[in-house]
C-alpha cells in the first residue's frame, strides 16, 4: 500500500531531525501509531504537551522565538480553531518559525462529527488568508516530501494540512 | 523577536530611585495623553528588581544566551520602555516616540527593541515563557533563566493554569513567575469578579515552589528571586498596591483607565519628589 501524507510526513521530518538538533515535533496527545518511533529516536527533540493547545501554541511560538524549529501537529480542529487568537498573536503577528501541521479529518473521523471535521464549507484558508507572514500550503500526497524540506529551509510560519 | 542596538549605550550604573522610574513612567504617560497609571506603578519595583540586578544579560548586544523577561501584563509597556532605556537598549528619542503615530506603543509588542514577545492579550506571556524555558534546557550554550510577570487578572485565564501543569511536569527550575497582585482589575476588585485565592495552595498543587512576599519591598523581591528549586519552578505573589507611589492613583479602580491631565500630573509629580521613602535603587 503506498504510503499515507502523516507517515510521509515523519519519515520526513525525522530525516531533518537526524541533522538537525533544533527540529522539534510537538503533539497535543494525538498521533498514535504515527508518533512513536519519531518519539522513540529523538526523544530531546519530542515533546507531548497533552490537551492543551491553547498553551502549546504559545510554547512553540516560545520555543522558536529561542531558536528552536517546533513542528506543532494536531487535527486541524484543535490547531486552528480552539487556539486561534494563539496562531494569530503568538505564531502570526510574532512571525514565529512554527510550521503548524493540521491532519484533516479524513473518511475514519466522519462518524466523529463536526467536532473532529471541518464541515460544509469551512475550510482553513478563510481562518488564515487575513493572517500576517504565514504561509499556506494544501499538498498532495506526492507533494508533501518536497514541501516539508522547502518550509524547513525557510524561518517563518506556516501551516500544511496533511 | 525585538533585537537590541548593537551600538547602543551601555546600561547605566547610577544609583536610581523606584521613585525617579516613576515619575519617568508618569510623564511618558502624561505626555502621550494614554492611560494603565495603575498597573505600571505597581509592577515598577518587580521590574526594578529583574531589570536592575536579577537578569542576567539584559544588554544591547542582546546575546541568545539572555535571561528573558516577559510582561505578560502587556499594558505595563511604559514602564518596560523606561527601564530598557535605562539599559541602553531604547534610546530617549525613541522613548519619547510613546503613544505618537507609528511610535512605542501602549501594549508591549515583540517587534520593539527589547522586548521578548507580543502581550496585552491575558494569558499569552506564561506559554511563550514555558516555551523558552524549554529551549534553554535543552539546547543553546547557558541554561539562561526566564522571568514572566504577570498580572491577578491572568490567573483567570485558562493558559495560565494549563502552562502551569506543563512548566512543572517538565521541570523547569529556571522559569519564574511573577505575580503583580494588585487587586484591582478592568472593572473592579479580583477577587469580587472571579475568586483567583487561594494563590499558594493553587500554585503549589501545580507541583510549583511559591514564595509571597511584599512587591514594594526590594529586598524581600531580591531574596525571592534570588531562590533556585532544583526541580520546581517558582511562582512569587507579589503583593502589590495599585497606583504605588503616589496618593492620588493609590489603589483606585479609574487610574486603570484615566489620562492624567496637567494639575494631576503637576501634583503627582511633586509627591513623587517630595514623598516618602521607595523601594530603593536598583541599580
Amino acid at each position: 500500500m503506498e504510503k499515507n501524507s502523516r507517515a510521509i510526513f515523519i519519515e520526513t521530518l525525522s530525516a531533518l531531525a537526524e541533522r538537525d538538533p533544533g527540529v522539534m515535533l510537538v503533539v497535543c496527545d494525538v498521533g498514535f501509531s504515527y508518533i512513536e518511533d519519531f518519539a522513540q529516536r529523538f526523544p530531546k527533540q519530542f515533546l507531548n504537551l497533552g490537551v492543551t493547545e491553547q498553551s502549546a501554541t504559545g510554547v512553540s511560538a516560545g520555543l522558536a522565538y529561542a531558536g528552536t524549529k517546533p513542528y506543532l501537529y494536531s487535527m486541524v480542529n484543535f490547531i486552528l480553531m480552539r487556539n486561534y487568537e494563539q496562531v494569530r498573536n503568538d505564531i502570526c503577528f510574532g512571525n514565529a518559525n512554527v510550521k503548524i501541521i493540521g491532519v484533516k479529518g479524513s473518511a475514519a473521523y466522519k462518524f466523529l462529527g463536526f467536532s473532529h471535521n471541518l464541515v460544509d464549507a469551512e475550510n482553513e484558508e478563510d481562518l488564515l488568508k487575513n493572517l500576517p507572514n504565514i504561509r499556506r500550503h494544501y499538498p498532495e500526497t506526492k507533494e508533501v516530501e518536497n514541501l516539508i524540506r522547502q518550509e524547513y529551509l525557510r524561518s517563518g510560519p506556516a501551516y500544511i494540512r496533511l | 523577536m525585538g533585537r537590541a542596538s548593537k551600538t547602543g549605550k551601555r546600561p547605566k550604573t547610577d544609583l536610581q530611585t523606584a521613585a525617579e522610574v516613576r515619575k519617568e513612567v508618569l510623564t511618558l504617560i502624561h505626555r502621550a495623553g494614554t492611560s494603565h497609571v495603575g498597573s505600571n506603578f505597581s509592577c515598577v519595583d518587580l521590574l526594578g528588581a529583574l531589570y536592575g540586578t536579577v537578569a542576567r544579560k539584559i544588554t544591547p548586544e542582546w546575546s541568545e544566551d539572555r535571561d528573558r523577561i516577559i510582561a505578560s501584563k502587556g499594558w505595563c509597556a511604559a514602564a518596560v520602555y523606561v527601564f530598557l532605556k535605562r539599559k541602553g537598549i531604547l534610546t530617549e528619542e525613541e522613548l519619547e516616540t510613546f503613544g505618537k503615530p507609528d511610535g512605542l506603543l501602549g501594549l508591549l509588542e515583540g517587534t520593539t527593541k527589547g522586548v521578548e514577545a507580543s502581550t496585552g492579550s491575558m494569558g499569552h506571556g506564561l506559554p511563550i515563557g514555558v516555551g523558552m524555558a524549554l529551549r534553554a534546557k535543552r539546547g543553546g550554550k547557558r541554561v539562561f533563566r526566564v522571568y514572566v510577570l504577570m498580572s491577578d487578572g491572568e490567573m483567570m485565564t485558562g493558559t495560565t493554569w494549563e502552562s502551569a501543569a506543563l512548566a512543572a511536569h517538565h521541570k523547569l527550575n529556571n522559569l519564574t513567575v511573577l505575580i503583580d497582585n494588585n487587586k484591582i482589575c478592568a472593572t473592579g476588585r479580583t477577587n469580587e469578579i472571579l475568586k483567583v485565592e487561594p494563590l499558594e495552595r493553587k500554585w503549589e498543587s501545580f507541583g510549583w515552589d511559591v514564595k509571597r512576599i511584599d512587591g514594594h519591598n526590594l529586598n524581600e523581591i531580591n531574596l525571592a528571586l534570588a531562590k533556585r528549586g532544583r526541580r520546581k519552578p517558582l511562582a512569587v505573589i507579589a503583593e502589590t498596591v495599585k497606583g504605588k507611589g503616589c496618593s492620588i492613583f493609590e489603589n483606585k479602580l479609574e487610574w486603570h483607565y484615566r489620562h492624567v491631565d496637567d494639575v494631576t500630573y503637576k501634583l503627582a509629580m511633586a509627591e513623587l519628589s517630595n514623598g516618602k521613602e521607595q523601594s530603593g535603587n536598583f541599580y
